[in-house]
């Protein structure tokens, strides 16, 4: 028992202290949803259109009924919960998808998983299935078609090439968003419907919408969690793991279909977000290190308070106007992208 | 605890690698495994950590058979020391050796204070609890091998297979690798399986070997009694001569001429 003691010493106990921060994170994100509701054109912080309203109507405003009471319930509130379930969604699926495909560059928007969500809700919009059940399914089949492919063009006898699969997922991401937005166009709808879904936006949010997505959220995240150490196993490499007694296929299989999921139903209701999925994990595992125990809970409540904030800039940085949020991600996305292709200790070094 | 093959064959695609392969493997000492390149050395050692499935024949784990035994099952009795390890991200030394207790620990379970104990055992064996809270990738190769093995040890297995265990590293760590694993079966009473390129380190350290040619058994027993001057002949298409060095007393191979085409290896 001396011996165990000793040995929990300094490495374990280093590790284990680093759970605080999946607490610490959990809390920052309550924060955040509490206090993003005091950005925006109606509000404390913000254009002040057609009235500036002072701090203490805004706390008072959260006890009493009235027009500003109403605005931050009803319109700010659902939208800062969908954007904080929407961020955790696609922080698990890119903390999967580079985990399973070994390469920090894999994640849902680069694999063209959410493009492929993106064309089944683009179609349901055309045959009129808008519905909260069906726009959802749609995304769903629509990503899990897309990633079978992605994966299968990918795949010679039965190893992952990763630079295949990396291109492969951008010629079908920008393949499947010209499909969806022809398709979009020449049904006639609105530029602005077009434009939301190339961009992303979370306004006209619903409290069903936040419902549904964190229904989602909460069951996938949880189904990943579970198979967090035999993901640590799996970037041993597919055969080690099993040589380490995890059933590598199964978990591959599960956990990449939940992964796709997430990714779908935060394509769902809001269109394409990018690059979330390809920065939080990886700020989260350049701080915490690369155990899934920790990283998959901690990119979760990140990219919650990541997208939470995006969103806040979204409707505050160009006064009354609202910025599409994917215009955002992209600016603080594309360039990180192309630092972590350059950077030798994080970028195609590192996979095989 | 007995390791038998019995009959087995292998194949990728159509192609046949491994063919009515039959052999037993004692424990305590090391046992060799020998051949040119592609004689389906390594399809073995995948054949036998049941990452590959036989088409035909049995791998006998005492009254088990593999390939009915879960991955969990296998992992807790075969610990595998890869040629070369390349972890995805950057993990410590010790959180490379803590997944060797992988098939030990239940879903939502953390490592007990005796899985901590057993993961300190193996790498203080290997000599590298010192190293616990490096970067992997930042050891030097002998370093890697040695938290590689205590990966291996984690998994308190019966049998260790190792291929190419030193074919990365100097001399100086070849020999200390080699000491270190031929220490541990002896110890451990482990059944020990690995696959050599250098005939001379067979001879040096494994009690038995197998010669394997074009996926079959050349000759299987004890390793002088295999590694004669006609068998390497046969399956290498090398002329050698075999001496007992007058100083040290250590048995050496020593190639002599190339044959111009080799009678069975094929190839160049």
């Amino acid at each position: 028992m001396t011996v165990a003691r000793e040995s929990t010493v300094d490495v374990v106990e280093k590790s284990r202290s680093r759970r605080i921060w999946i607490v610490i994170l959990f809390g920052g994100m309550l924060a955040s949803i509490f206090a993003s509701l005091a950005f925006g054109t109606v509000g404390p912080i913000g254009a002040g259109i057609p009235s500036r309203y002072s701090w203490a109507d805004f706390f008072n405003s959260t006890l009493a009924e009235g027009p500003l009471s109403n605005i931050l319930v009803n319109i700010r509130l659902p939208r800062i919960l969908l954007a904080c379930a929407v961020g955790a969604a696609l922080s698990i699926s890119g903390a999967v998808m580079q985990c399973l495909f070994r390469n920090p560059l894999a994640e849902p928007y680069i694999l063209g998983v959410s493009s492929g969500a993106a064309v089944g809700v683009s179609l349901g919009l055309i045959w009129g299935l808008t519905s909260l059940l069906s726009t959802p399914i749609l995304a769903f089949s629509g990503a899990l078609i897309t990633v079978a492919a992605v994966y299968g063009i990918a795949q010679v006898r039965g190893r992952i090439k990763t630079d295949t699969l990396l291109l492969a997922g951008v010629a079908i991401a920008s393949f499947l968003s010209a499909v969806s937005f022809y398709m979009l166009y020449a049904a006639g709808k609105d530029r602005d419907l077009i434009i939301s879904w190339i961009m992303g936006s979370f306004a006209l949010t619903t409290f069903d919408e936040v419902l549904i997505t964190t229904f989602v959220l909460t069951m996938g995240g949880l189904v990943v969690f579970l198979f967090a150490r035999d993901m640590n196993v799996m970037l041993m490499g597919e055969e080690t793991a099993k040589q380490l007694g995890v059933d590598a296929d199964t978990v591959k299989i599960i956990v990449l279909v939940t992964a796709s999921i997430l990714a779908a139903i935060a394509v769902a209701f809001v269109g394409i977000v990018g690059f979330v999925g390809l920065i939080i994990p990886h700020i989260v595992r350049m701080t915490l290190g690369p155990d899934n125990r920790i990283l998959i809970p901690a990119s979760a409540f990140a990219g919650g308070i990541f997208l939470i904030w995006m969103d806040v800039l979204a409707r505050t940085v160009a006064g009354g106007q609202e910025i599409p949020i994917g215009i955002i991600t992209a600016f603080c996305g594309a360039p990180f992208f192309i630092y972590l292709l350059r950077s030798r200790k994080t970028g195609f070094a590192y996979a095989s | 605890m007995l390791l038998r093959i019995d009959g087995v064959s292998c194949s990728y695609d159509s192609t046949e690698v491994l063919k009515d392969v039959t052999f037993d493997v004692p424990s305590g000492t090391l046992f060799g495994v020998v051949g040119p390149n592609g004689c389906g050395k390594t399809t073995l050692i995948r054949c036998i950590s049941r990452v590959l499935e036989p088409i035909g024949g049995v791998v006998w784990l005492d009254a088990d058979m593999l390939s009915t035994m879960s991955f969990r099952d296998v992992a807790s009795k075969v610990g595998v020391v890869p040629q070369t390890t390349r972890p995805g991200f950057a993990f410590t030394a010790y959180e490379i050796v803590a997944m060797g207790r992988t098939p030990y620990i239940g879903r939502l379970q953390m490592e007990s204070e005796e899985d901590l104990a057993v993961i300190r055992g193996a790498m203080l064996s290997t000599d590298c609890w010192h190293l616990r809270s490096r970067m992997f990738s930042e050891l030097s190769g002998g370093e890697q091998q040695r938290v590689v093995i205590a990966r291996a040890l984690a998994q308190e297995p019966r049998v260790l297979l190792l291929d190419e265990p030193t074919s990365h590293l100097d001399l100086g760590y070849q020999l200390q690798i080699m000491d270190m694993i031929e220490g541990l079966a002896g110890e451990r009473n482990l059944i020990v399986v690995a696959i050599f390129h250098d005939l001379n380190m067979a001879v040096r350290y494994c009690e038995n070997v197998v010669l394997l040619d074009k996926g079959k058994v050349e000759e299987v027993g004890g390793t002088l009694d295999v590694l004669t001057n006609e068998n390497i002949e046969k399956v290498y298409g090398v002329k050698v001569a075999i001496e007992r060095s007058p100083s040290t007393g250590l048995v050496m191979i020593v190639p002599t001429a190339r044959r111009a085409k080799r009678g069975s290896g094929g190839g160049d």
